[in-house]
């Protein structure tokens, strides 16, 4: 042994063993020890922020996983019903995307005969990630047929710091002004989509509402229900919040008057037929339908009033817990700042309270969407049939109240059909309120065509008389 | 080489790694383990969640983690234990585990033969004690007692 010990086996095959154990438990002891730390202190502040930042990427160095998990919403993976194809697209000056989601008017040509003579007759695409929402505002081609304003920014960029911007700090005053402003010009002052600030207090990271539209609206909803007075930073709770500051945009609304103020139509409650009922009331009408020269109106994802009908909203599920669930990184638990659909994350979606497998939950899912799918399919085939009946018939109708009727009978058809259209779960969200919605519309269709046949009747039987 | 220089190193190689180790074990409250205290199990954080949960639980005066997650007497307690140590810092060294953690049906035995170290007497006299009621056991119905899932 004196001698020898570099040239003996043993000697080398402890070192080796020796340093493999040594490794090991330093890399245990550092793994542990950084799981320590982040159990302690979950983030740590590397910049200030400020209430003008509206980079997302300037939050992100405090908070490097949660935009991680931001940045992956540009993914395009799409589920049965919903999320993008990712479809190739050769970029041309007018439009330089070299992806776009596909044509919902190539998969059902009925959209077409509904929105005849209004802009989403001409392009309408399936919904994309967060990350797309500014760009794919501007290179639609809706935008070449008409001249939208400045409100549609709301919520297709991060406005906030900029509508402090316009009223000088005061919000609400900076939302007039961008309201009446065109989109292009509006368009130039904002770069990013919807960023950190947009839901978040920079100094607390506590959720807020930005956006006038939605501090207006629950206020008015909030009274339809019975509450006056709701002021939602003192009165919603932190799950409240987590549904609130999504409501901000996933909404049906309508642009007010000629200032084109961006109003949501909550006055008589959230339900698909409140809000038809209050439109009723205003006269308010979207476009003037070419077919059939009706005064109609378009429904636009009306998510949070659908799923404020569902068992879901009635449990106290909120949708931050089924789109943005909670997300093991290391010791620390975050929400998945990477929005998608649940049926993408079924095991943190669903099954952090339904202990079912995934293909359980996910044949559930797709069940209550196949059903709705269908019954949209009925009434989308009456609704176009009556579209079709009416614009043929129109020019023979001379009574001009009785033209009226028969085309307000189609406006509010259209509406509900659109209503569940429109909405971004195909049902899931509220199953039995969507099939309500849909037969309300067929009702509607039937009483159309009922008084269709009943006019034309009369007019024969005056002839023969 | 001198003899005394090959000694030092001989035991340095055997001593790095010990005394690395036993840094390592109690660094990570490595003897806690061994203890029946519930606060323990939160060493892992990943349990932090049913730790609360469990704190508001109906078994939270009566049943701590132990009772229900391992069974027998002291020997076995201790195997089970060290199986479940491994697997689980193993699990979550790597990060391979479903998020949200399910129970294996190792464990899922454990618990089951804990509800009746307790609850037996009751079981007899019901008519759940007769065969018949196929693949049901008792967290069929009572799967919230111990801890809510989240």
């Amino acid at each position: 042994m004196k001698e020898n010990l570099l040239k003996s086996k043993t000697f080398w095959a402890m070192v080796i063993i020796s340093s493999i154990v040594t490794a090991f438990v330093v890399f245990m002891i550092m793994d542990i020890s950084e799981k320590k730390l982040q159990a302690k202190s979950p983030f740590q502040l590397r910049v200030p922020i400020t209430d003008d930042i509206d980079d997302p990427a300037v939050w992100g160095q405090n908070f490097p996983d949660h935009y991680h998990m931001y940045l992956q919403t540009v993914d395009q993976t799409r589920t049965k019903y919903g999320g993008s194809e990712a479809q190739p697209h050769i970029p041309t000056e007018k439009d330089p995307r070299s992806t776009v989601a596909q044509s919902r008017l190539d998969e059902d040509p009925r959209l077409k005969t509904m929105w005849a003579g209004y802009a989403f007759s001409v392009d309408f695409r399936e919904e994309r990630g967060h990350a797309h929402m500014l760009t794919d505002q501007l290179y639609t081609e809706r935008q070449q047929v008409v001249k939208q304003p400045g409100t549609c920014l709301n919520c297709h960029a991060s406005t906030y710091v900029y509508m402090k911007q316009l009223g000088n700090g005061d919000i609400m005053d900076g939302f007039n002004k961008m309201n009446q402003l065109t989109y292009f010009e509006a368009a130039k002052n904002v770069k990013h989509p919807v960023s950190c600030i947009d839901c978040h207090e920079p100094q607390t990271m506590k959720l807020r509402v930005t956006r006038p539209a939605f501090m207006e609206g629950i206020k008015v909803a909030k009274k339809a229900e019975g509450i006056s007075e709701y002021d939602l930073n003192k009165d919603a709770t932190p799950q409240q919040m987590r549904v609130f500051v999504c409501a901000q945009c996933h909404v049906e609304y309508y642009f007010k008057g000629p200032e084109k103020r961006l109003t949501f139509p909550w006055v008589k409650g959230l339900k698909a037929d409140n809000i038809l009922a209050y439109y009723e009331e205003n006269g308010h009408k979207d476009w003037q339908h070419k077919i059939t020269g009706a005064a109609v109106l378009k429904a636009q994802h009306p998510e949070f009033e659908m799923y404020s009908q569902g068992i879901h909203a009635r449990s106290g599920v909120s949708c931050v817990d089924c789109h943005m669930p909670y997300k093991r990184v290391g010791a620390m638990k975050l929400t998945d700042h990477h929005v998608r659909s649940p049926a993408l994350n079924i095991n943190h979606s669903c099954q952090t309270c339904h202990q079912w497998p995934e293909a359980e939950l996910k044949a559930r899912i797709e069940l209550i969407q196949d059903r709705t799918y269908e019954v949209r399919g009925v009434a989308l085939n009456a609704l176009t049939q009556y579209i079709e009946q009416l614009g043929a018939s129109k020019d023979k109708i001379e009574n001009q109240k009785d033209l009226e009727k028969a085309q307000n009978f189609q406006r509010k058809a259209q509406f509900l059909v659109d209503f569940v259209e429109a909405e971004n779960s195909m049902g899931f969200h509220a199953p039995e309120e969507a099939l309500r919605i849909l037969s309300l519309s067929l009702d509607y269709t039937r009483q159309g065509q009922n008084f269709l046949n009943d006019i034309s009747k009369d007019k024969k039987e005056s002839v023969k008389k | 080489m001198p003899y005394k220089i090959s000694i030092i190193i001989l035991s340095l190689l055997i001593g790095i790694p010990i005394g690395s180790s036993i840094a390592t074990f109690v660094y990570a409250d490595g003897f806690s383990y061994l203890s029946y205290n519930p606060k323990a199990c939160m060493n892992c954080h990943v349990m932090e969640s049913h730790f609360k949960a469990w704190q508001n639980s109906p078994h939270k005066g009566v049943a701590g983690c132990n009772d229900c997650h391992t069974h027998g007497n002291i020997l076995s307690k201790y195997s089970q234990k060290a199986i479940n140590g491994f697997m689980h810092s193993w699990a979550f060294t790597t990060g391979w585990y479903h998020d949200p953690i399910q129970i294996k049906d190792f464990n899922r035995k454990i618990a089951l033969k804990n509800c009746l170290s307790c609850h037996s007497q009751m079981i007899e006299t019901s008519r759940f004690h007769e065969a018949g009621f196929g693949d049901k056991d008792c967290l069929t119905c009572h799967k919230g007692v111990g801890h809510k899932r989240w």
